[in-house]
């Protein structure tokens, strides 16, 4: 990459930052609405949930509330550019001597990776001050923050891939009221696996939320998780956490593909 | 600077369509250093086309079209470079300030940080906006607007500038104000491609104008040329007396007899106008028309003569290829 890529990439990462510091209710809303989903959850479904997991819901429930916030940032990391483009601002983007459209892609990624992480910050503090404690140690950190970092690249890229396809923002923002849901409750978020039918089990572990979900959940709780260390068992077969990493690795690896590939096509 | 005789901008038979329809018909045309063309044409005449395939937003089917040197088609990086733009509505980001905005141009335009500071306090005070230079674009006025999308455009300092309707909007002193900035970019050396529905802006401004009509270049030369070639007189005169068509005939018929040259109208239009030569004679073209039609049994209920303007040039030309068309 050129100092051409990364200097117009800094500047359009900027441009979202000023955004975001000048409109900061869109990163309040995006704070609040998991801690509100992580407090509904815990005084609904706490006591059903005594029989299948070990330990507070709470536990449980910490490690889907980052990851529910960090894939519902991503998803929607492309409504801004589709704003760009209804408004003609994409043009200046597109009629500038950009070294690569690619940083497009990358400066908005950056943008959502830090003020999701951020967001998160602030839910691994609330859930401490409730006395969930981090047991995953260093390493584990590690781990928990490659597989945040992982599934918000992965859902930006198709974000923006989406943005790129569509031509109104009410058109994107239908499809991921669509999907967000399902997503999220076909993953093991908010309920283990064991709670899901049996056929479901397998399938669920192909969403990147759950290979996001899986590893997170091991190393926030279980002080002697290990990356080969069995999860659940499905038809599919018994992942670990470096499984769970290397299939979430693909996802964001073809979802770049696509969205580059899209962005190609459509900006031609 | 002035103007120099190496073209920055050539369009040679550019060509687009869409589906059916034929949005360029091979258009050519050359822009020299220091030069302005209007680009003048009815909706739907191609020159949002036009424009959108010389800033690379839409690639042409054939032709060519280069911007100092660079094909757009071929190599539209260099292009970019070479070319500023401004579209039909000031494309800026409302939350940002106004030296913000042209910091995040400079960064997509490659500029050190130190040229970028200075290029961009040299344009906000060019263009009157150090002022308001670090207050919110939303609180800006559409002039100010305009303007600063103007400086965007020139910050990386191209040798072409392309704008489509740059004063659209705007009110008469912050057209004037944009103008005499077009202008003074011109005495630069800068190549101005404008593609504008204000005959005055045209006639201010451009040393030529392209008439669009259909996709095809209708007709073309400086506003001057483009008056002479109608004639040296417009004639209009209306009757009353029939259904619109047989007006129209009547009209034409007298026209004719008296040697003038019947120009294309609205369908709508009562009034039908002809274009004349200065009379032999030296009467007035409205007295002999008046005659004849006396002499013919005809009433007029209007009667008229001036002097051609650019309007009536574009008319005349657009509604020909129009007619030509069908």
């Amino acid at each position: 990459m050129s100092r051409e890529f990364w200097q117009e990439t800094r500047i359009q990462a900027w441009r979202w930052f000023l955004h975001t510091r000048r409109r900061p209710i869109v990163v309040i809303s995006g704070l609040f609405q998991p801690l509100i989903w992580m407090a509904l959850f815990v005084l609904v479904l706490k006591d059903s949930m005594r029989e299948v997991i070990v330990g507070p819901y709470l536990d449980f429930v910490t490690p889907g509330a980052l990851l529910f916030t960090a894939f519902n940032a991503s998803l929607n990391a492309g409504v801004p550019l589709l704003f760009d483009r209804e408004l003609g601002f994409l043009d200046r983007l597109r009629v500038a001597p950009l070294a690569d459209r690619f940083s497009i892609v990358l400066a908005s990624a950056i943008h959502i990776a830090v003020i999701t992480l951020m967001q998160c910050v602030v839910i691994i503090g609330a859930a401490a001050a409730l006395g969930v404690r981090f047991q995953g140690g260093l390493l584990g950190a590690g781990v928990g923050l490659v597989a945040l970092l992982l599934v918000i690249l992965g859902f930006t890229a198709v974000s923006l891939g989406l943005a790129f396809q569509f031509r109104r923002h009410f058109e994107m923002l239908a499809v991921v009221m669509i999907v967000t849901l399902p997503m999220v409750f076909l993953s093991s978020a908010f309920a283990p696996l064991e709670r899901l039918p049996e056929w479901l089990r397998g399938l669920v572990l192909l969403n990147p939320v759950t290979l996001a979900i899986e590893p997170l959940r091991a190393v926030y709780s279980d002080e002697e998780w290990s990356f080969t260390m069995p999860l659940d068992e499905t038809w599919l077969g018994t992942p670990t956490p470096a499984a769970c990493l290397v299939g979430l690795a693909i996802f964001v690896a073809v979802a770049g593909f696509w969205s580059r590939g899209v962005l190609r096509r459509k900006l031609a | 600077m002035g103007m120099s005789a190496a073209p920055l901008l050539c369009v040679r038979d550019a060509r687009k369509r869409y589906g059916t329809v034929d949005a360029l018909c091979g258009v050519s045309f050359e822009i020299a250093g220091g030069e302005v063309m209007a680009l003048l044409g009815p909706n739907g005449a191609g020159k949002s086309t036009l424009i959108r395939s010389l800033t690379t937003l839409q690639k042409l089917d054939s032709g060519s079209a280069e911007v100092a040197g660079a094909d757009v088609g071929a190599n539209p990086s260099a292009a970019r470079r070479a070319f500023g733009y401004a579209g039909q509505e000031s494309a800026l980001d409302k939350l940002l300030t106004g030296s913000e905005m042209l910091r995040f141009q400079a960064g997509l335009a490659h500029l050190p940080r130190v040229e970028a500071s200075s290029r961009g306090k040299e344009l906000l005070q060019r263009f009157g906006l150090a002022e308001a230079a670090d207050r919110a674009v939303e609180t800006y006025s559409g002039g100010m607007k305009r303007r600063l999308d103007l400086a965007c455009a020139l910050l990386h300092r191209p040798r072409v500038l392309i704008l489509d309707e740059p004063s659209s909007g705007l009110d008469y002193e912050a057209r004037r104000g944009l103008w005499a900035l077009l202008a003074g970019l011109a005495r630069d050396g800068v190549a101005i491609l404008l593609a504008t529905h204000d005959f005055e802006e045209a006639e201010s401004l451009a040393h030529r104008c392209v008439l669009l009509a259909r996709g095809r270049v209708a007709g073309s030369g400086s506003a001057q040329e483009l008056r002479d070639a109608l004639g040296a007189w417009v004639v209009t005169a209306a009757v009353r007396s029939a259904p619109r068509a047989e007006d129209r005939a009547l009209l034409h018929e007298l026209f004719s007899a008296l040697g003038g040259t019947p120009l294309p109208e609205s369908p709508d239009s009562a009034e039908c106008a002809m274009a004349a030569p200065e009379r032999a004679d030296g009467r007035v073209w409205t007295d002999a028309l008046r005659e004849e039609a006396a002499r013919r049994g005809v009433v007029l209920t209007a009667l008229g003569q001036r002097r051609p303007t650019l309007q009536d040039a574009y008319l005349a030309a657009t509604r020909g290829a129009a007619e030509e068309v069908r």
